[in-house]
């Protein structure tokens, strides 16, 4: 009784699965046909004109009502994402800037500085000159919003060389 | 507000919960988040950087225990990160798929560097996602030690669209390209109803299959699990589909190395990483010609190309990685000492 039953249920399954594939082939070969593609054309330009429509109406009506239409609301949240986008790029640059180890380094230079007993003001001077020149190189590559890492990570190593 | 109470409904048919391997989010962009995945026992320093599709929900990734490939990399050793693109609204109309790959995948490649603080890092594309990744592998300056992709859809010239649409798509005949701009973002709906028409207009044969094993309860959960993400699809960015549309499946820019993203032209040639493609025996939805041709393309050395027997999502559901992929990647990634 169960073997007859299971039997039944695959011999189903078969067949459903053999006329799904049937009606597939079908739909398929119908649809592909250029008159079909006409009528479907048509079709959407008739409902693009009818969203076109909708939406100059909607804006009417949130012209008289005083509200903000979808657009403006859209604005509002790309200019948040615009300023994620920006702090996102600051918070890479200064991960590039801990990673590369160079504000520890700055850290280490000056503690070994202090551990000397009599520094020599020459090597003190050179290190205060290289830190002012990075310092005006990222103010000046971020106030001209061209802070490249590429450049930024050569210039950095250039300036660890020179310390060296 | 006030507390809906559970009623007799949700007890007959509770929420299914998914996506339940931990997890911490370690980088938000706009609705996009980069999820990290620890190791349950660290073995490899390599770690494994999953890009998803965009038309459907990353979470089938992660489907439930037992059923989810995430899980099968943690608990084979590797650190894994996932970016999920997560559901665009109407703002996010004008994204485009140089944003997708410049702003969301690059920087989350990096993130992922800076957080695991590897050396290289595994890039695995599922699909579309498969597409963005070639795509970011050929343009790609981090380091990058392998690629692999399933199912990914490249070779636009073996198309599965009617011969007609598409000369009609060829032709410019047809309005799509206004009432995507008009809509600016594409309801999930109709990404169903495209996909769908596409592929198997008419599909009843899974509830065939779910009438046959109904008397298994594992079976039919897990046939829910499947059935709810498949209808699960997202809303799709006007600009990005219209750049698909165009640029990939009308001229097929991509596998004829035209393809230009923020004025970079995508050459598959600078694709030097290790590779593996994957496809399946019955995928009805990215055929293997779709597949195969960039095998001949990529200068990687070491590349792979394998066809496994299963659906589009198959492999994904699985709660093993299958022994092939499981070598693979083991003979490819960097183990702790």
């Amino acid at each position: 009784m169960q073997k007859g039953k299971q039997e039944l249920s695959e011999l189903i399954t078969l067949l459903g699965m053999k006329a799904e594939d049937h009606f597939n082939t079908k739909i398929k070969k119908q649809w592909n046909d250029s008159n079909v593609v006409k009528i479907s054309d048509l079709a959407l330009k008739r409902h693009l004109q009818l969203l076109k429509n909708l939406r100059k109406y909607s804006d009417v009506i949130a012209l008289q009502l005083n509200l903000p239409t979808k657009q403006e609301v859209a604005n509002i949240a790309k200019l948040a994402v615009q300023i994620e986008e920006k702090l996102d790029d600051l918070e890479e640059k200064l991960l590039l800037l801990t990673k590369d180890g160079v504000l520890e380094n700055t850290e280490i230079t000056q503690e070994k500085g202090k551990s000397i007993i009599e520094p020599i003001e020459e090597k003190q001077d050179n290190r205060q000159h290289a830190k002012e020149a990075l310092r005006n190189l990222i103010r000046e590559n971020l106030l001209n919003n061209s802070l490249n890492t590429n450049s930024l990570q050569e210039t950095l190593e250039k300036m660890i060389h020179r310390r060296g | 507000m006030r507390k809906r109470k559970a009623g007799k409904l949700d007890k007959l048919f509770p929420q299914k919960k998914v996506g339940l391997t931990p997890k911490t989010a370690i980088w938000k962009k706009n609705k996009a988040t980069l999820w990290y995945y620890p190791a349950k026992k660290k073995k490899y320093k390599t770690p494994l950087f999953l890009i998803y599709s965009l038309i459907n929900q990353s979470y089938i990734l992660d489907l439930s225990p037992g059923m989810s490939m995430i899980e099968a990399f943690v608990k084979e050793g590797y650190d894994v990160y996932l970016l999920d693109f997560g559901v665009p609204g109407y703002e996010d109309k004008d994204l485009t798929l140089d944003d997708y790959i410049i702003k969301y995948i690059q920087k989350g490649v990096r993130r992922s560097l800076y957080h695991s603080e590897a050396g290289e890092i595994t890039i695995i594309g599922y699909c579309l996602g498969g597409t963005l990744a070639t795509i970011y592998g050929a343009l790609a300056k981090e380091p990058i030690r392998n690629i692999i992709l399933f199912a990914p859809p490249l070779d636009f010239g073996q198309s599965p669209i009617p011969e007609e649409w598409e000369v009609a798509l060829r032709g410019g005949e047809l309005a799509l390209e206004q009432v995507i701009e008009e809509y600016g973002i594409v309801p999930a709906e109709y990404i169903e109803f495209i996909l769908r028409m596409s592929v198997s207009p008419v599909n009843y044969s899974k509830y065939l299959t779910l009438l046959q094993r109904a008397d298994d309860k594992e079976f039919v959960r897990k046939w829910e699990l499947v059935n709810d993400w498949l209808k699960d699809h997202i809303p799709f960015a006007g600009a990005t589909l219209k750049q698909l549309i165009n640029e990939l499946a009308i001229k097929n820019k991509l596998i004829k190395n035209k393809l230009q993203i923020q004025g970079n032209r995508i050459n598959l040639r600078n694709i030097k990483a290790n590779l593996l493609v994957i496809s399946t025996s019955e995928d009805e939805i990215v055929p293997e010609q779709q597949i195969k041709a960039i095998m001949s393309l990529v200068s990687s050395k070491d590349k792979t190309y394998k066809r496994v027997k299963g659906g589009h999502v198959s492999l994904a559901l699985k709660g093993d990685l299958p022994e092939f992929l499981q070598s693979w990647l083991r003979d490819r990634s960097n183990p702790i000492n």
